[in-house]
């Protein structure tokens, strides 16, 4: 074949252009440190990438909820465990009670200790974490109970409204908007047709609060203070800790609770039973029933936190290996990147040198 | 017998011969490096002999040579080689033009690899639902959610716009292209007349063919040509393969009959004209420019109707943007009609001849525009998506308003609500000017629920045709209801928020309740029919009817079995994208390869060695000396017999 100089410079012009692309995409990806600049140049891993990103990043989501979820279920761990421990010294005292020895100045005192008990029972209701009420069901940013003096002048349990007024589950004109205020709470109207016979308007239970733990996982974490005021005793039979907190201090008067209070249900309703032996028989049953409650919702807590701990653990592993697969997909390797940079570049150098020395002598020199 | 004179001829025509090869020499040297040059040849050939057969032949022995002559000068070129070249030129042309577009368009994704631009956006969106789920009653989470999607809104608006930038910026290339073309079409007509001329006297037109090829050459980027031979090295051109042109044979050069010769030119807007047929076609009105220049005169710009077009027809013209002319520019319908200023063509019976070229830089633009569109079209599927999902989930109301419908006021009570009253994602392109603003002036509204006197207000109008345009959203009009925006408490977070007309009204659920959010944010998982999506789909029909959710106590959109997730999808829009922009990279490497290859070949043929010119030069050189020492030689014997025979 006929070879002209033209031919000798047009293909070293080509070749060079190669060359020179090459050492750019390579030097590119050392600079960047990454192997794909934009989709083309290798669409699968780019698919795969943009998956994979969006993964991690809302596992780190789930991450965060989980921790978040764990300190209210802390929050709400050492709330129980307080509770527990006013509900216990009561106890106590109701047991004391029971000593033939103690007599009316006895028993006020007792009544007394009980009645500041009652006020950290419910500072104890209203704990807060992070600016939210914990016991306060779907209604966070308001407490739940407030402590109210009876007609006896005796602290008592009651439910706040939202302005900070307290709301009587038993009253006989409840209006719509304490009906849904109660359902907020998590205050069962179920327990107010067994205690009483009045019909009530059934409420809805919307107090749970949920958190997306992992996907599709959704996990219910709150304990509301109608779970603690409202519960069963190991009978099937319904329960109010505030009916039994205002007994307590009414016999502690010595005085049948339905003779005081006129809004008193069922079970409480005291009919010609000694006020002292009251304390001792359905009084003491009553706390036991309520620290068992207590207790029993303290321990679907504890199984909550371990439930976290372990979520957390395997969404960090989770973070950990599809970490490692978007770096061994999109991340370059530096020794590897290296050596094709210095192979590329011997080519170069040599192309250059080879070229210049064949282009340039022609004929004319010699003539 | 020839005698001295003869022999002093005999060198004088050496010495000429020698004279015009090196002449041509000298032209292949000046011209080593033009471009399109071929290296000519002087072909000598020895003069007629003395003497032929004849009654008076003399009876010395002959025949005697009588010198030599220069017969013709060669253009050394291969014809196939040509051919070849053209071939492989158009094809170049046509992917380095879709390269190129693609590369841009590329731009627009360049960052989903490392998690930034659209992707980023769609997902942030979505998380921030979480954050309202568990803190909904804290305004700046509130703010984190509507500041996220008016970021998402912004993303796909911008690419939205950068694509139809890219359109635009398309159609002006094929209208310079169309300009380019017809220039180039014009100088090969002239070239070519002249070359006939030429060659009809005798003579070799070398350089004009040159020129003329060269033109060629240029041509065949733009778009695929095909070269017959006529009489006289006069050619004819026409474009090879171009979708049409119907039964019509139209050529863009002839050597003769040029009357007949055709043009291309540019269709500048097409504007429909009046509301739909009722089959579908409609009416519209075209403006082209002649010859594809807007530049010189304004009688170049010509409006004609068109009557009954159908989708197809529209498509073909919007895509191609080039129509067959006659040789004044004048377009011209299928049945050779010229349609002039003011014509009115019925395009049920008579279609436009666009061009739509089969290979070159035209079929590059062309194409271009559709996968443009295509890209359109896949942003305008997740815009019109995400929207739907997350007013159907949100509102709790699954149901689409047309324009016609009449909304009533809304009511403070509980009940499964009916209408959308706070729709979430609304049409930028509508809601824009049906906002209106409350007391203090600083809340935008569609409609004032605090507003004791509705008639100022336009009453419910206003949200109603904010909700009807719903149905045409797309990425470039796809917005935050600003009343939201500007008062994000009105997001409806809690479970029973479907129950009411707005987020306030809700006395049932508690201010910590954000399972409706919680819901929302699932939908990022949630497999949905988004490749279906068209522009007639309405929130009805993409959502279909709502369930209830097993796990939440909301209703929500069901997972499709045929659907997938809005990530995955965009990824896979990714990944076609790279795919055809890796296609067409390695086709613009491989066809330009084999065009290197041609053109060596073609060196090889035509192209001129230096060195080879010395050698001939030498050569040459050393034969005008050798004839010039014959007429010296002559001269002495002549000088012995004029003067030395008689004294």
């Amino acid at each position: 074949m006929r070879v002209t100089n033209k031919m000798l410079s047009d293909s070293f012009l080509t070749d060079m252009k190669t060359n020179l692309q090459n050492m750019k995409k390579i030097q590119g990806q050392m600079t960047s440190g990454k192997e794909i600049s934009k989709p083309s140049d290798d669409p699968y891993k780019t698919a795969k990438m943009i998956k994979l990103n969006r993964n991690i990043s809302m596992n780190t989501e789930y991450n965060t909820n989980i921790k978040d979820c764990g300190d209210w279920l802390d929050t709400t761990d050492t709330a129980l465990n307080e509770l527990g421990n006013s509900m216990q010294r009561i106890r106590q005292l109701l047991e004391s009670s029971g000593n033939a020895a103690y007599g009316t100045t006895e028993r006020q005192t007792i009544k007394d200790e009980i009645n500041s008990k009652i006020g950290e029972i419910s500072q104890i209701l209203n704990t807060t974490f992070e600016g939210k009420y914990v016991f306060g069901g779907s209604r966070v940013t308001n407490k739940p109970t407030c402590d109210i003096t009876d007609a006896s002048g005796n602290n008592a349990l009651s439910y706040c409204d939202s302005t900070g007024e307290p709301m009587d589950l038993y009253s006989s004109t409840l209006s719509t908007d304490n009906l849904n205020e109660f359902g907020m709470l998590g205050a069962d109207s179920s327990i107010r047709n067994s205690l009483t016979s009045v019909s009530g308007i059934a409420v809805n239970g919307n107090s749970k609060l949920n958190t997306e733990i992992s996907k599709g996982v959704i996990v219910n974490y709150n304990v509301s203070a109608g779970q603690i005021m409202q519960y069963e005793d190991g009978n099937g039979n319904a329960c109010d800790l505030s009916k039994l907190l205002s007994s307590i201090t009414t016999h502690l008067d010595n005085k049948e609770y339905s003779s005081v209070d006129t809004n008193v249900e069922g079970a409480y309703k005291d009919s010609g039973v000694d006020p002292s032996s009251s304390l001792i028989n359905s009084d003491l049953q009553g706390i036991t029933d309520a620290i068992n409650n207590v207790l029993k919702l303290r321990s679907q807590v504890g199984a909550y936190q371990n439930r976290m701990d372990s979520a957390k653990s395997v969404n960090e592993d989770e973070n950990y290996n599809m970490t490692e697969i978007l770096s061994y997909t999109g991340d370059i390797d530096i020794t590897e990147k290296t050596m094709q940079y210095a192979t590329l570049q011997t080519v170069y150098l040599a192309s250059l040198q080879t070229s210049s020395k064949v282009i340039q002598p022609t004929l004319i020199e010699y003539l | 017998m020839p005698g001295l004179f003869g022999t002093l001829n005999t060198g004088k025509s050496g010495l000429f011969t020698q004279q015009y090869a090196i002449d041509v020499t000298s032209h292949n040297i000046s011209n080593a490096n033009t471009e399109g040059y071929t290296r000519q040849r002087a072909i000598m050939e020895a003069t007629q002999p003395y003497c032929m057969p004849s009654l008076n032949t003399s009876t010395t022995p002959g025949q005697l040579g009588t010198g030599s002559q220069v017969s013709t000068i060669q253009r050394i070129r291969n014809e196939f080689t040509d051919y070849q070249i053209r071939n492989e030129n158009s094809n170049v042309g046509n992917y380095e033009v879709t390269s190129d577009y693609l590369a841009q368009i590329e731009n627009l994704f360049a960052d989903a690899a490392d998690d930034n631009g659209l992707s980023k956006s769609i997902g942030d969106f979505y998380q921030s639902f979480n954050k309202l789920s568990t803190n909904p009653e804290d305004k700046s989470s509130r703010v984190a959610v509507s500041t996220a999607a008016n970021t998402l809104c912004k993303a796909l608006n911008e690419s939205y716009n950068k694509l139809q930038e890219l359109k635009t910026d398309g159609y002006n290339n094929i209208k310079s292209k169309i300009a380019n073309v017809n220039a180039y079409l014009n100088q090969v007509d002239t070239f070519n007349q002249q070359i006939m001329g030429v060659k009809l006297s005798g003579q070799e037109p070398n350089d004009l063919m040159d020129k003329r090829d060269n033109l060629l050459d240029k041509l065949s980027k733009e778009f695929g040509i095909s070269i017959s031979n006529q009489n006289n090295y006069g050619i004819d051109v026409s474009a090879k393969n171009a979708a049409g042109t119907g039964s019509t044979n139209l050529s863009l050069i002839k050597s003769a009959n040029r009357e007949n010769e055709n043009r291309i030119s540019y269709v500048d807007s097409i504007v429909r004209d009046g509301a739909e047929n009722a089959d579908g076609t409609a009416n519209y009105t075209l403006s082209y420019y002649k010859f594809g220049d807007d530049a010189t005169s304004n009688s170049n710009k010509v409006t004609i109707s068109l009557k009954n077009v159908s989708d197809d027809q529209l498509k073909n013209l919007q895509e191609s943007r080039s129509i067959w002319a006659d040789k004044d520019g004048v377009i011209l319908d299928k049945n050779g009609d010229k349609l002039s200023d003011g014509s009115v063509v019925d395009l049920k019976t008579a279609d436009l001849m666009y061009f739509k070229a089969d290979s070159g830089e035209f079929k590059g633009f062309q194409t271009v525009e559709a996968n443009i569109d295509t890209y359109i079209d896949n942003l305008n599927k997740i815009s019109k998506c995400v929207a739907f999902s997350i007013n159907a989930l949100h509102s709790g109301i699954s149901n689409t308003v047309s324009s016609s419908d009449t909304i009533a006021d809304p009511t403070n009570t509980k009940a499964k609500q009916t209408v959308d009253y706070m729709p979430f994602f609304v049409n930028s392109d509508v809601a824009t000017s049906k906002y209106t603003t409350d007391s203090s002036g600083n809340v935008h509204l569609l409609y004032d629920p605090n507003a004791t006197d509705h008639t100022k207000t336009n009453g419910t109008s206003n949200l109603r045709d904010v909700l009807a345009a719903e149905k045409d959203i797309n990425a470039g009009n796809i917005s935050v209801n600003r009343q939201i925006v500007d008062d994000p408490f009105q997001i409806k977070a809690k479970t029973h928020d479907d129950q009411f007309a707005y987020e306030n009204y809700n006395n049932v659920d508690g201010n910590g309740n954000g399972d409706r959010a919680l819901g929302m944010k699932q939908l990022n998982d949630a497999s949905l029919n988004i490749t279906t999506i068209s522009d007639a789909t309405t929130r009805n029909s993409f959502v279909g009817t709502l369930e209830s959710s097993t796990s939440l106590g909301i209703d929500t959109i069901s997972n499709s079995k045929s659907g997938m997730t809005v990530t995955a999808y965009y990824s896979s829009v990714a990944e076609t994208l790279g795919t055809n922009a890796q296609t067409a990279n390695s086709a613009v490497t491989s066809h330009q390869g084999m065009l290197d290859s041609y053109n060596e070949l073609k060196q090889a043929t035509s192209g001129v060695s230096s060195d080879e010119e010395m050698a001939n030069l030498v050569q040459y050189m050393h034969a005008y000396q050798a004839n010039a020492k014959v007429i010296s030689t002559v001269d002495k014997l002549l000088e012995v017999v004029i003067n030395g025979l008689i004294k």
